[in-house]
């Protein structure tokens, strides 16, 4: 599994950096005359807000000499629960852009308990376009705010996401929003022990709108 | 018209991973649990439908009588004890049935004698004040609907010194004790005395002169099989037989006022709470003395773990609950009681506090735990009963990656 969270986030990192390096070839680039959505430039930027789904996948340990039904839990102890977020983008130019997210979800735990966890930081994006759909995909790492029933845990948080866009208007865009988010709750020694280090791992599935300006 | 393609500010990028790394670093935590750890052992928790109250409902006591539990709230309670040989695999405990009152507004304390059900109950039909209690006994029954519909008779007080009112039962060794009240005028509180049924009359147990404190209510009656017990808040007491005098049990480390609060006997072992974060363990010879700190023990029950798994025969798992906000501990006997032994409960509860969440062992101090079905090798469940949150019935789970410490799963009966 911890191969499996590997290859998830090299791929990420990837995707994210690839328009870099493309970018710092300096190609250049024409006006669709189709595209709802002029080219962005720099200053040019985005708001967007999602609502949909969280699915938690699992969480695991580290934790040498556990077994597997010790360290891996599928599900994370959680039920599906509900996942949102806003973020806010500045382009650089037309596909990359760096801005704040801020995230937030809730799940129900095995009983009445609730979890909450808020991710808040920095966002690297990616946005590819073909005619008038946009894909972005983006990095958030960032603060990251766990809670359930007492417990609470304030660490670190990683969020990557892809998304599928339709251009609607010449502002608004709309569409689905797929992300991965990776929370490590680590602990040194006592208090808690380091056996009790896990990292959860989720899927948000929402539903998106990105407003341009 | 194109726009120049500009290569991002690597200063940006670098901001971000000082940024990351910090909070990285950052991560913290003030609790005793880690929270994804806590999600990963919390078990669902069943809520029966079972005819009891649940949230908001306060039980005190339970006890078996044959093949019947009965439960004590503000009235009582009855269900039938499932087939043993299946539970709780297949069966369950069945809906519980309100016992009769009649007329009488509350029951006070229960207790089996004699094959025969007794209680003493605070005021009746005739508006009698408040502390004139009763004791009343239901005769024999066997099935759920004879203990609903049987009728209660009056038990004599005879013997009872001038002044003293019926209290609480207690029952140990096929006798019943009898804990009586007086006011103590003109201090506060009450005078107490003890007093067992020979008969149809109640005859006093005496305590060797200055060791007992009046004042202090008992809160137990126990028998080894060869000692009978009394515990008090101030000590514990023994002797052989029930005619002589009672004389205090010097307990290892303890002090002038130890706290006691509850004792459970297993077979000649006797184990003794103290909410000064103490467990007293006598093995028939000498006593022990075990200390955890910020455990203010109120109560403790000892379970049976053989015939679910054949590795801890022999064994038996105390339960002890405690004040403070640790909840529940568990320790084996097998093969010695050590202090190193203790363990939080690792079941269900361990992560759930009792459900509703928002509630946990600091806000309920009061946790009884029962064991009405004995340490035999049936399988019956042991109860905790939380005031505000109903009666618990606790499960042993068959793990068969952890075969030493089989976990107990509670359930919301």
């Amino acid at each position: 599994m911890r191969f499996f969270t590997r290859i998830v986030s090299l791929a990420t990192f990837a995707i994210v950096l690839m328009p870099i390096s493309i970018s710092s070839q300096e190609l250049p680039q024409e006006i669709d005359p189709n595209q709802i959505i002029a080219p962005r430039i720099l200053g040019n930027q985005i708001f967007q807000i999602d609502l949909g789904l969280l699915v938690p996948l699992f969480s695991y340990s580290t934790t040498p000499g556990l077994s597997e039904s010790e360290s891996f839990k599928p599900g994370a102890g959680l039920n599906v629960g509900g996942s949102g977020a806003l973020r806010w983008s500045a382009f650089l130019d037309n596909t990359f852009a760096i801005g704040l997210d801020l995230s937030g979800r809730l799940a129900a735990g095995p009983n009445e308990g609730v979890f909450g966890s808020v991710l808040v930081g920095p966002r690297l994006s990616s946005f590819f376009r073909i005619d008038n759909f946009q894909i972005p995909v983006s990095i958030s790492p960032g603060l990251s705010i766990l809670a359930y029933k007492e417990l609470s845990y304030v660490g670190f948080g990683l969020r990557t996401e892809a998304g599928f866009f339709i251009d609607a208007t010449s502002n608004w865009s709309f569409g689905l929003n797929l992300a991965y988010t990776w929370l490590p709750e680590v602990y040194a020694d006592a208090n808690p022990i380091f056996s009790q280090s896990r990292v959860g791992n989720l899927l948000e599935i929402t539903l998106s709108a990105l407003y341009s300006f | 018209m194109t726009h120049p393609k500009r290569v991002p500010s690597h200063g940006l990028l670098c901001l971000c991973i000082i940024f990351t790394t910090i909070i990285f670093l950052a991560g913290c935590s003030g609790q005793s649990s880690g929270l994804f750890y806590a999600l990963s052992i919390e078990e669902p928790i069943s809520k029966k439908d079972s005819g009891l109250g649940k949230d908001g409902a306060t039980y005190t006591d339970i006890v078996r009588y044959n093949s019947l539990y009965i439960l004590k709230g503000s009235v009582l309670y009855v269900a039938d004890v499932p087939n043993t040989a299946s539970f709780p695999d297949s069966g369950s405990i069945g809906t519980w049935k309100t016992v009769s009152l009649g007329a009488r507004l509350a029951v006070a304390s229960i207790a089996t004698y004699n094959n025969e059900l007794y209680a003493t109950f605070i005021g009746n039909a005739d508006a009698l004040p408040e502390n004139n209690t009763q004791v009343l006994r239901k005769t024999s029954f066997s099935s759920l609907a004879q203990a609903e519909s049987a009728t209660w008779s009056d038990v004599s007080l005879s013997g009872l010194e001038t002044g003293q009112i019926a209290d609480l039962l207690f029952s140990a060794n096929n006798q019943l004790f009898l804990q009586s009240k007086k006011s103590d005028s003109p201090n506060s509180g009450f005078k107490y005395n003890l007093y067992y049924l020979t008969g149809a009359t109640w005859t006093k147990i005496n305590i060797t002169s200055g060791q007992g404190v009046d004042s202090d209510s008992f809160l137990k009656v126990s028998h080894d099989g060869s000692n009978y017990w009394l515990l008090k808040s101030y000590g514990l007491f023994k002797n052989t037989d029930l005619v002589t005098d009672f004389a205090v049990e010097a307990l290892a480390g303890s002090e002038t006022f130890p706290a006691l609060t509850n004792m459970v006997v297993s077979g000649t072992s006797v184990f003794v709470t103290s909410s000064k974060n103490r467990l007293f363990f006598y093995n028939a010879t000498t006593w022990s003395t075990f200390t955890i700190a910020d455990a203010k023990f109120i109560d403790i029950e000892v379970f049976s773990m053989q015939d679910k798994n054949p590795a801890v025969v022999g064994n038996q798992n105390i339960v002890l609950a405690s004040t403070s906000n640790k909840g529940l501990f568990t320790v084996t006997t097998a093969p010695s009681l050590t202090a190193t032994a203790f363990s939080r409960e690792a079941g269900n509860y361990g992560s759930t506090n009792f459900y509703p969440s928002s509630t946990d062992l600091s806000t309920n101090p009061d946790i009884f735990l029962a064991n009405p079905g004995g340490l035999n090798s049936e399988r019956l469940p042991a109860f905790a009963l939380v005031p505000g949150l109903g009666l618990w019935g606790a499960y042993i789970k068959s793990d068969p990656e952890n075969l030493i410490s089989p976990a107990l799963i509670w359930t919301w009966e």
